[in-house]
């Protein structure tokens, strides 16, 4: 076993001898022989050297993208670094190192350009609508590319076409810092604009913003309905005329307007419409007593229209009622409406049952049906006494002090 | 064929054919099978990480012993997940056959008696619920295994020898990773009497008779044998600690914050007869008329620690009927565990001593005594009578599921999950809402994540584990507080990512639509996709909880193994039986034969007497159940009734109902009933119903009816009145009044815009194109203030739409102090109208709900109610908010053609009358109230929901009361901080509308002479149910 060990010590040593010997200083010289400066983006390059000593030293590349190791092939003293065109797809700035045992020997940069052909134009266009007016703008930013998507050369020319109210023009810019940007102003009319640009007759894709109408500006209404009487069955319909804004153009389809109806009894009843070609319709039904009503119709903080007034006159002229004999059930009607027919179906009657001290204890509702109408008083609500009851009918109103005695139960 | 028994080989092929071919109808709508089946398809995906996104935000999977899940897992990769759900099921079934078999081998000693044991058990209607209508998989696994371990277990403690250690430890350990509270429970309940049973006959084996048995003789044994118990004790308290380390230390870490949820098995049986129904009567099915036997034998001397067990357990198994479970378990204890597992061992445990009932009335001394008393007749009538009684209680049980099923009927979830692949869709939570225990399956077939989850236990989320509801899916039937839940993720869905909900039952309809989200489309399997806007996507790296490997590692691990290990060691016996390759010693446990002679007579007579107790008791409760059910045998039931069939829109038997003299035509009633809508007739649930009656006779009352409904939107209490009368014997209600109104034409027209928005103009997978991405509309914000009202802060406002297109419209208010601290944030709910048309104006108020506050524990109230909204109480007292509204285009709901009209006010209270001039028909109007004072400032705003629909041309009334004013308090009015799509409001309202005329606003508002106010204005959202 012995003999062994002082074998491996033995050979252990000899090899940390031989390390050793590796250290001993040596000379290394690199000459630069030719370096490229300025080419185009996809070309292939070439760094020359001449060496002195036996040592491989490696080409490193920095670009915007980040750096790369290039090994040399060496023929008698002659280092020849070869770069394909897939390494300088890049434009911009490139700097190279050469590297021999982690110590840098030659420095130096070069600029890559990109391609003079464009390939294609990035283009964004926002916002994607403004208001009519000319003084709302959108934005056009143009990115035209080479064939590597390296942002073309400042200064190239490029051409923006707009196509506004079927004109169309044409306006210069020029690439600064790899895009050019305007801003594209519309007009007084509602409308759509059309943009594009070109880069030596590359175009770029159609982009459009939507010139919309301005805020609105007062305008009229009108009402319409089938006739005067307060039927509470036929409807009214308000209608404003095309609303438009200062320049004439018709406001936005679906704009809301109130249309505010205040009656005698100062309520501010209310319907809304949204405009169709700047036409907004309100509806409502016709009031069931007669009323006076005046209108309004806002498209609130815009604009507003006139004040216009309707007026109702009632459909009922009166209306009977007939208790049964213990009072506790009242048949109205048939009631008589304004052309002496039934009135429609739904008209409502309302019951105000008060007790004999003046309190009011209920108020029931019903409607007409085939121009009837009918309350029950129940026993188990209202016991028997002396009530006063009030029954309203189309703004009419009738009052009966009834003494309401038991019955049989129904 | 001495060893071979037939009757076990007779029912395992009954067993396998019954059970093994019913799971493939039940397993699937069972409560529990799906759960399982998800766990299997997270560890099928990610075997080692516990961690799993798709519930809850996150959870993780080692909440819940793998066992069961890993084994369904690893068959899946055979043959897909249900494959190796059922292969479970066969082998669950197998086991527990064969588990009750070697049980009753181990207590009777008797072929024959455990040959029976393991019959009834093919045929007990506890195993029929734990499988086919629980689907408790983990649960059988474990207590089979446990089963199987027993006479290992016996052996080894009788003997001392460690081959019988080995093989009950190897057992043990399958039982603890299938299912960590069987062997924790299952030592006390079953392991502990095993062992005095083992002592027992110890010391029986030392003296002459049962005798001679004293307690100081069995002393001496416990003694002897305690070096084995307790050898056996620590290895098995080791293994159940050491293959489950991961759960345990889970649970320490993540310790259970969830309130309790309530559980049926914790009811007053007596009180909730369902649960009694489903979690005692099922249960213990025929084993109730043998109550007295059962006990006798288990009170004999051999078996007394059993009895002791026995008794236990079938009082905790009794839940919130007695006081007793609630004393011995702690409240805690009782509140987290669900009792119906200790009436499931209990019944399990009696399974010998029924086996050994039957093979004595069948075949033993039971039977000669019978035929010697009673004849052979009386014999054969008993036999048959508890035979019909098990085949009854077999086939309720199994048919249960079908007649009260407790899912919703199989969602083909196919659309669903194409959806969630589709078009990044999945780059958003979802929610399912109306699925049942199914979109556990729904979640195991999608990468896509859910706020919500299926295995209560593991929440994480606040808004979850302070609510005592079981999922948001089902809300509704947690009442007011489950819906509340669910409105606080509806309205704040920002935070969750949540962007698409699933609906597979109307009745969330309203709530999502006044929380703001909007119809996207119905799928091919009938579910209605809803979504919101404005949501942004999940960000690509998610947090998680990260445990540490060598745990992840245990976990997925040492489950499988124990099942390898438990299967080498126990499998060279079983074959060696089987074989009988070599012949065995027999069992210990199988000297302790007892012969069945001389049946006990006064016992025949007892449980005799018993029998007939509870079929008087049986029906006793069919007569009380009749009279409850006799629907019109009383002024109350015929009310009760009416409502019932009501609210369960079984309009055939409301209509039975109606007095019969004065009826409307049932074809009437149909078309009355078809055009009523509204939140009550088409979205309530009946929650509570008080009947008074007043001037009650003999055949005619007056019933003033107090009603409770829970609707998706709030509590609502109504109070119908109705006459009754009686004719022949039966009551019936009298028909009330219809408004009779009608329009002034049949066909109507009508002209507008309507919108639409592209999903995606390209058809590409990639992002969307610049150009093709809206600009969100501009909104201007008019007003906006901080105030308290009634100790409640909020914020209101008003808010316009002033772009050219419609708005969906997100209002998110956030509170600071004054040191700039934020205290809470919360979005409008239902205070506003989310879609705005152009230049409409909405008013809006935030109110600051439980979750919305930083301080969750100190400012929550304790349980959440949106009618009565619990005050806040802070230290900081908000001082400054900021809004921030967000405008996004719209194109649905943009309904708004109701007016408002013949209206009324005075001091208390506005009416008037709706009009819908459209023709859409308005399910649900809101009315939004506010107020302002004399300088038309915004003091308050209020909401109030209109409970009946508006058909198309038609008017409908409403009433508002109105409010006072004088607990209104102004902390804070600016427009400072108000910002609109993440621009300051005040460069918007001097760029759109530079010269906005504020007298416009104040023409259209009301008048009203109050001391504490002078102008009101009314606005409506109408929700249109079915859009046409």
């Amino acid at each position: 076993m012995k003999p062994l060990l002082y074998i491996l010590c033995f050979m252990l040593l000899l090899g940390c001898m031989e390390e050793n010997e590796e250290k001993i200083e040596q000379r290394f010289t690199v000459k630069l022989l030719s370096a490229p400066e300025v080419s185009q983006v996809g070309d292939a390059l070439e760094f020359k050297f001449a060496l002195e000593g036996n040592q491989t030293p490696m080409l490193l590349l920095e670009n915007s993208t980040g750096p790369i190791l290039f090994r040399p092939e060496v023929i008698s003293g002659k280092a020849t670094y070869r770069i394909e065109g897939k390494y300088t797809r890049r434009s911009g700035q490139y700097r190279w190192q050469l590297i021999a045992n982690t110590e840098r020997m030659l420095s130096g940069s070069f600029q890559l350009e990109p391609k003079k052909a464009p390939n294609k134009i990035e283009t964004y266009f926002g916002p994607r609508s403004i208001r009519a007016g000319g003084t709302d703008y959108s934005m056009l930013v143009i990115m035209p590319t080479d064939v590597y998507d390296n942002p073309l050369s400042e200064g190239t020319q490029i051409e923006i076409v707009k196509q506004l109210d079927d004109k169309t023009s044409v306006a210069p810019a020029v690439l600064k810092d790899g895009f050019a940007w305007q801003l594209l102003y519309g007009e007084e009319k509602a409308g759509r604009m059309l943009v594009g640009a070109s880069v030596n007759g590359i175009a770029s894709k159609e982009l459009t913003s939507i010139i919309s109408p301005s805020n609105a500006t007062d305008f009229t209404i009108v009402y319409e309905r089938v006739h005067e009487f307060a039927d509470g069955n036929q409807v009214i319909s308000f209608k404003t005329d095309p609303i438009t804004d200062r320049f004439g153009n018709v406001v936005s389809d679906g704009t809301l307007v109130n249309f505010i109806v205040t009656n005698t009894k100062g309520m501010r009843l209310q319907t809304s419409g949204t405009t169709l070609a700047g036409v907004a319709t309100g509806r409502m039904l016709h009031p069931d007593e007669a009323d006076q009503w005046a209108i309004e119709a806002f498209v609130t903080g815009e604009a507003k229209s006139q004040s216009i007034s309707v007026s109702f006159v009632s459909s009922v002229a009166d209306f009977d009622v007939i208790f049964s004999e213990d009072n506790r059930q009242m048949n109205i009607g048939p009631v008589i409406g304004f052309m002496d027919t039934l009135v429609p179906d739904g008209l409502q009657i309302q019951l105000d049952l008060y007790a004999d001290s003046g309190i009011l204890l209920e108020t029931k509702t019903t409607n007409t049906q085939f121009g009837k109408g009918q309350f029950i008083l129940e026993e188990g609500f209202f016991p028997n006494g002396t009530y006063k009851l009030k029954i309203q009918l189309a703004g009419l109103e009738k009052e009966f002090n009834r003494n309401l005695s038991s019955n049989e139960v129904e | 064929m001495k060893n071979t028994n037939s009757l076990l080989v007779l029912a395992l092929f009954i067993g396998l054919a019954f059970h093994g071919s019913g799971i493939f109808f039940t397993l699937e709508s069972t409560y529990d099978a799906l759960i399982h089946l998800f766990f299997a398809n997270h560890y099928a995906d990610s075997w080692f990480e516990p961690w799993d996104y798709r519930w809850y935000t996150g959870f993780t999977v080692q909440g819940y012993p793998p066992l069961v899940h890993q084994t369904i897992a690893m068959l899946s990769y055979i043959g897909g997940l249900k494959f190796g759900l059922f292969t479970v099921g066969l082998l669950a079934i197998l086991l527990f056959i064969t588990g009750a078999y070697r049980f009753g081998l181990v207590m009777t000693a008797n072929r024959r008696v455990a040959g029976y044991t393991a019959l009834l058990a093919v045929f007990s209607s506890t195993f029929i619920e734990t499988l086919h209508i629980f689907g408790q998989l983990p649960s059988i696994v474990g207590l089979s295994i446990l089963l199987h371990s027993l006479p290992e277990i016996y052996m080894y403690i009788k003997t001392g020898k460690a081959k019988f250690l080995l093989t009950c430890l190897s057992l043990i350990a399958v039982t603890v990773t299938s299912h960590h509270v069987t062997p924790i429970f299952g030592m006390v309940f079953f392991i502990f009497p095993l062992i005095g049973m083992v002592v027992m006959d110890y010391s029986r084996d030392k003296v002459n008779s049962n005798k001679e048995l004293t307690f100081g003789v069995f002393f001496r044994s416990f003694k002897f044998l305690f070096k084995r118990i307790v050898i056996f004790g620590f290895s098995s308290l080791v293994l159940i600690v050491v293959c489950i380390l991961p759960y345990w230390i889970n649970s320490k870490k993540n310790p259970i914050t969830q309130v309790p949820i309530p559980h049926g098995s914790r009811d007053n049986f007596l009180e909730v007869t369902s649960s009694g129904l489903v979690f005692f009567l099922i249960p213990w099915g025929i084993l109730l008329f043998l109550i007295p036997y059962i006990f006798y034998r288990f009170f004999s001397k051999r078996y007394l620690f059993f009895g002791l067990s026995m008794t236990m357990l079938t009082i905790l198994g009794t839940g919130g009927t007695t006081p007793i479970p609630l004393k011995i378990l702690g409240e805690t204890a009782f509140n987290i565990l669900t009792l119906d597992r200790f009436t499931l061992w209990a019944t399990i445990m009696s399974l010998p001593i029924f086996g050994e009932f039957t093979y004595r009335l069948v075949e033993g001394d039971l039977k000669e005594y019978l035929q010697a008393r009673f004849g052979a007749i009386y014999h054969r009538i008993l036999g048959a009578a508890l035979a019909g009684g098990v085949l009854f209680m077999v086939l309720f049980t199994m048919s249960l599921g079908y007649f009260r099923p407790s899912q919703p009927d199989k969602i083909n979830m196919l659309p669903i999950v194409n959806f969630l692949n589709q078009d990044q869709h999945d780059h958003w939570r979802y929610l399912p809402l109306g699925f049942g225990d199914q979109m556990a399956w729904l979640s195991a077939q999608t990468k896509a994540m859910t706020v919500d989850g299926n295995y209560h236990s593991a929440r994480r989320l606040p808004e979850l584990t302070t609510r005592a509801i079981e999922r948001l899916e089902n809300s509704k039937f947690r009442g007011v507080e489950g819906i509340g839940s669910l409105q606080q993720f509806l309205t704040v869905p920002e935070k969750y990512n949540l962007k698409y909900i699933f609906s597979n039952d109307k009745f969330y309809d309203p709530i999502l639509y006044f929380c703001g989200w909007q119809r996207l489309q119905q799928l091919e399997n009938g579910i209605l996709v809803w979504e919101k806007l404005n949501v942004p996507p999940l960000s690509s790296i998610l947090a998680k909880d990260e445990v540490a490997q060598w745990l992840k590692i245990m976990w997925g691990i040492i489950p499988i193994s124990t099942v390898l290990l438990a299967f080498c060691i126990n499998i060279q016996f079983m074959w060696y039986r089987v074989l009988k390759s070599r012949k065995l010693a027999v069992p210990e446990y199988m000297k302790y034969t007892i012969t069945y002679a001389n049946f006990p007579k006064p016992l025949v007579l007892i449980n005799h007497i018993w029998a007939i107790l509870m079929v008087l008791i049986l029906c006793l409760c069919i007569y009380v159940f009749y009279l409850h059910n006799d629907t019109q045998r009383s002024p109350e039931n015929v009310i009760m009734a009416y409502y019932d069939a009501l609210d369960f829109k079984e309009f055939e038997r409301a209509h039975s109902y109606l007095d019969t003299e004065n009826q409307v035509p049932i074809s009437q009633y149909m078309l009355e009933v078809s055009v009523t809508d509204g939140i009550l007739s088409s979205y309530a649930k009946l929650d509570a119903i008080t009947v008074t009656l007043s001037k009650e006779t003999e055949l005619s009352a007056k019933a003033t009816v107090y009603t409770k409904w829970v609707t998706p939107l709030e509590r609502i209490e109504k109070t119908y009145f109705h006459d009754l009368v009686k004719r022949d014997g039966n009551w019936h209600i009298a028909p009330s009044h219809l408004n009779t109104d009608i329009p002034p034409d049949q066909l109507f027209s009508q002209t507008g815009t309507s919108f639409y928005n592209h999903g995606r103009r390209r058809v590409t997978t990639q992002q969307t194109h610049h150009e093709d991405v809206l600009k969100q509309p501009v909104l201007e914000v008019l007003s906006a203030k901080l105030v308290k009202f009634d100790g409640q802060y909020s914020v209101i406002g008003e808010l316009q739409n002033v772009d050219n297109v419609p708005a969906d419209v997100v209002v998110k208010a956030t509170l600071y102090n004054d040191e700039d601290n934020e205290l809470a944030n919360y979005n409008a709910k239902y205070h506003m109208k989310h879609k705005l048309m152009p230049m409409e104006i909405t008013s809006f108020k935030v109110n600051f709900e439980g979750i919305a506050w930083s301080q969750t524990q100190d400012t929550l109230p304790p349980t959440f109610d949106p009618d009565e909204f619990t005050p806040t109480e802070l230290e900081e007292q908000p001082t400054k908010f900021n809004l921030q509204c967000a405008g996004n285009v719209a194109n649905t709901d943009l309904y708004k053609a109701v007016a408002f009209q013949k209206m009324t006010l005075d001091e208390k209270r506005i009416t008037g009358e709706l009009f819908n001039s459209g023709i859409q028909e308005v399910t649900i109007p809101l009315l939004l109230v506010s107020y302002y004072d004399a300088e038309k400032n915004l003091i308050w705003v209020d909401h109030t929901f209109v409970q009946e629909g508006i058909r198309v041309q038609r008017k409908q009334a409403f009433h508002y009361n109105l409010m006072s004013m004088e607990c209104v308090s102004l902390i804070n009015s600016s427009l400072d901080n108000c910002f609109v799509n993440g621009l300051p409001n005040a460069d918007i309202a001097r760029k759109v509308i530079p010269d906005r005329n504020l007298n416009h606003a104040y023409l259209q508002l009301q008048p009203v002479s109050r001391p504490d106010y002078d102008f009101l204005k009314l606005e409506l959202n109408s929700y249109v149910g079915n859009p046409k």
